[in-house]
């Protein structure tokens, strides 16, 4: 581990091992959606095979524009949740002291860590009593909670970084606090609130445990919960599956070609430092 | 790292300089929206959670009075017969991932440590991977491992096996595939972190070694693995709280199955409440994992604290 510009032999080989057992499946992925059911699983078709829409198609008129809207609703009125709750709570967790910042901090650390099969059943109970079950908004609400303090704990640095002096210059040109807050500290900290509301995203788009125990009417599924119940049309029509997978990739495969960097920077700084 | 705990110090002492005038106990009010909300949707439905595991529930009276039936859901819960398995079974999973996420997050960090063009795009499909939402995954995973599916089929073709195995429907070999796809899906952040760990292992510190003819392996034994202890602690901490939640991997691939044979301590939980109805019994169950949790997040915290100080 001396050079660290050139490619060795060992890092070579090490680097085609780690594709082949990362980027292999997920050309496996890609290809199957394109495949024909008769070409699935023939080993002549395994790289070779007459591509084909027709698993795309059948995933379409399968109703996939509905489940799409649903999961749409979701993980958007999740992102608007998290970020008018968060947003502000990390910003006081950044700029107070004292037992009830130490306090809260831990308390988030360790309420990140509860697992979602924990408050399933309580929050099942709940939102049967506000009426919420069956509906899209209900499991929003749920999918926030899980995932609130998390973001706020990714966000508190954002803030923390911005100089307290720019505040002060702002306070004697008499700001008011809440101006400070929404024209100054926001606009510097944007990068940091958008990484949250397209970690939030991604990880609403992706959740199905609340989906499928708080909805009752498979109508109401988000895509993730199709594909986690596996329903097609057919039996396991594997090309199927792997188009549904496919669109359900596709929000974080955008994500990840614009905001990789963005991502694994944020991300790394907020577990483990 | 140092440098973080610089920032932090200096931070700390800005804003005792400017706090006391510039955020006044009015600035409390921004924890508001924060507060209520994890109180309401979080807090009490542990709280609620913790009655639950001890009233009689089930779908009748899932809405209406619940009376409270003593330590009857704790014994039922622990006197199925096949509770110990699944006690078993988290463990097995957990420690899969944690040693297959740790050793091969490391391994793969000192291969993309060199910053070359073949280690950049394989670290990109890495976390692609890390991105990919777990349902994706385990569909993809499944189909990959079906009797005729690709694995078995390239298996045969270069003749290790003669016929193909059936990684998802034997019991034990079911616990050990979910345990490894599951590493499979960590090893990437795992390799992110200690990444960014080696890099920052000083290299006049690596040259000296090497000039006292320490080499290869042995400076990654004897000098990188040490430094690099703090890290690798935290990480396997939160590696071990990952497994033991994982749950949609487990709901896609094999559902528990066959049998109880790969249900985990949170799947059971979910299973007991939604598929059988008890309620009670499923509180009982999903307390105990929480427990466990608090339990392992008590010592994350405290390695972190230590690390910060």
């Amino acid at each position: 581990m001396t050079d660290a510009k050139r490619n060795t032999p060992v890092t070579v080989l090490s680097c085609v091992l780690l594709l082949a057992v990362y980027a292999l499946p997920l050309y496996w992925l890609l290809a199957t959606s394109f495949k024909s059911l008769k070409d699935v699983f023939a080993g002549s078709a395994a790289v070779i095979f007459k591509p084909t829409l027709q698993a795309y198609i059948d995933v379409w008129n399968g109703g996939f524009a509905t489940s799409a809207l649903n999961s749409v609703i979701i993980a958007v009125s999740t992102t608007v949740i998290v970020l008018v709750v968060a947003v502000p709570t990390s910003y006081g967790l950044a700029r107070l002291n004292g037992a009830i910042v130490t306090g809260g901090l831990a308390a988030l650390i360790i309420l990140q860590m509860v697992p979602a099969t924990s408050t399933l059943i309580p929050l099942n109970r709940l939102l049967a009593q506000w009426g919420l079950t069956g509906n899209l908004y209900g499991v929003a609400l749920a999918i926030a909670a899980t995932n609130l303090p998390f973001s706020m704990l990714l966000l508190r640095p954002f803030f923390t970084g911005v100089p307290i002096a720019i505040e002060e210059a702002a306070a004697s040109d008499g700001a008011s606090r809440w101006q400070r807050f929404v024209k100054i500290v926001l606009p510097i900290t944007r990068n940091g609130i958008a990484t949250v509301a397209t970690l939030t995203f991604i990880g609403a788009w992706g959740e199905f445990l609340y989906a499928i125990t708080f909805l009752n009417d498979p109508g109401q599924y988000p895509v993730s919960a199709l594909l986690a119940q596996q329903m097609s049309s057919y039996g396991v029509n594997w090309p199927g599956l792997m188009a549904v997978s496919v669109l359900v990739s596709v929000p974080t495969v955008l994500i990840y070609l614009f905001g990789q960097r963005l991502l694994v920077g944020g991300i790394t700084m907020g577990s483990v430092r | 790292m140092v440098t973080a705990a610089a920032d932090r110090v200096a931070t700390r002492r800005a804003r005792q300089r400017a706090g006391s005038t510039l955020f006044g106990p009015k600035t409390m009010l921004f924890l508001l929206p924060g507060a209520i909300y994890l109180a309401v949707l979080s807090v009490y439905p542990l709280i609620d959670l913790f009655r639950t595991a001890f009233s009689d529930v089930t779908a009748e009276n899932l809405l209406g009075e619940r009376p409270f039936n003593g330590l009857d859901n704790m014994w039922r819960v622990i006197d199925d017969p096949s509770f110990g398995h699944v006690v078993l079974q988290t463990l097995a999973i957990v420690v899969i991932v944690l040693v297959v996420g740790l050793a091969g997050g490391f391994a793969a960090a000192l291969v993309l440590r060199p910053r070359t063009r073949l280690s950049g795009v394989t670290l990109g499909a890495m976390v692609f991977v890390w991105t990919l939402p777990a349902v994706v995954a385990g569909n993809l995973w499944k189909f990959l491992l079906e009797s005729g599916g690709p694995v078995n089929s390239v298996l045969l073709w270069l003749h290790l096996i003669e016929q193909p195995i059936p990684w998802l429907a034997n019991g034990t070999l079911a616990i050990v595939v979910l345990g490894l796809v599951n590493a499979w899906m960590v090893v990437p952040f795992c390799a992110l972190v200690l990444r960014a760990a080696l890099l920052d292992v000083s290299q006049e510190l690596l040259e000296a070694a090497a000039l006292d003819g320490a080499a290869g392996w042995k400076v990654t034994r004897h000098i990188v693995l040490p430094l690099l202890r703090p890290v690798i602690s935290i990480l396997g901490v939160l590696v071990v709280i990952n497994a033991f939640r994982s749950f949609d991997l487990i709901f896609v691939m094999t559902s528990g199955g066959p049998g109880t044979s790969t249900t985990t301590l949170p799947y059971l939980g979910y299973q007991q409440a939604f598929k059988f109805y008890e309620f009670g019994q499923g509180s009982f169950t999903a307390t105990l994992s929480l427990v466990i949790v608090l339990f392992l997040s008590a010592v994350y915290l405290r390695m972190n604290r230590r690390e910060q100080a």
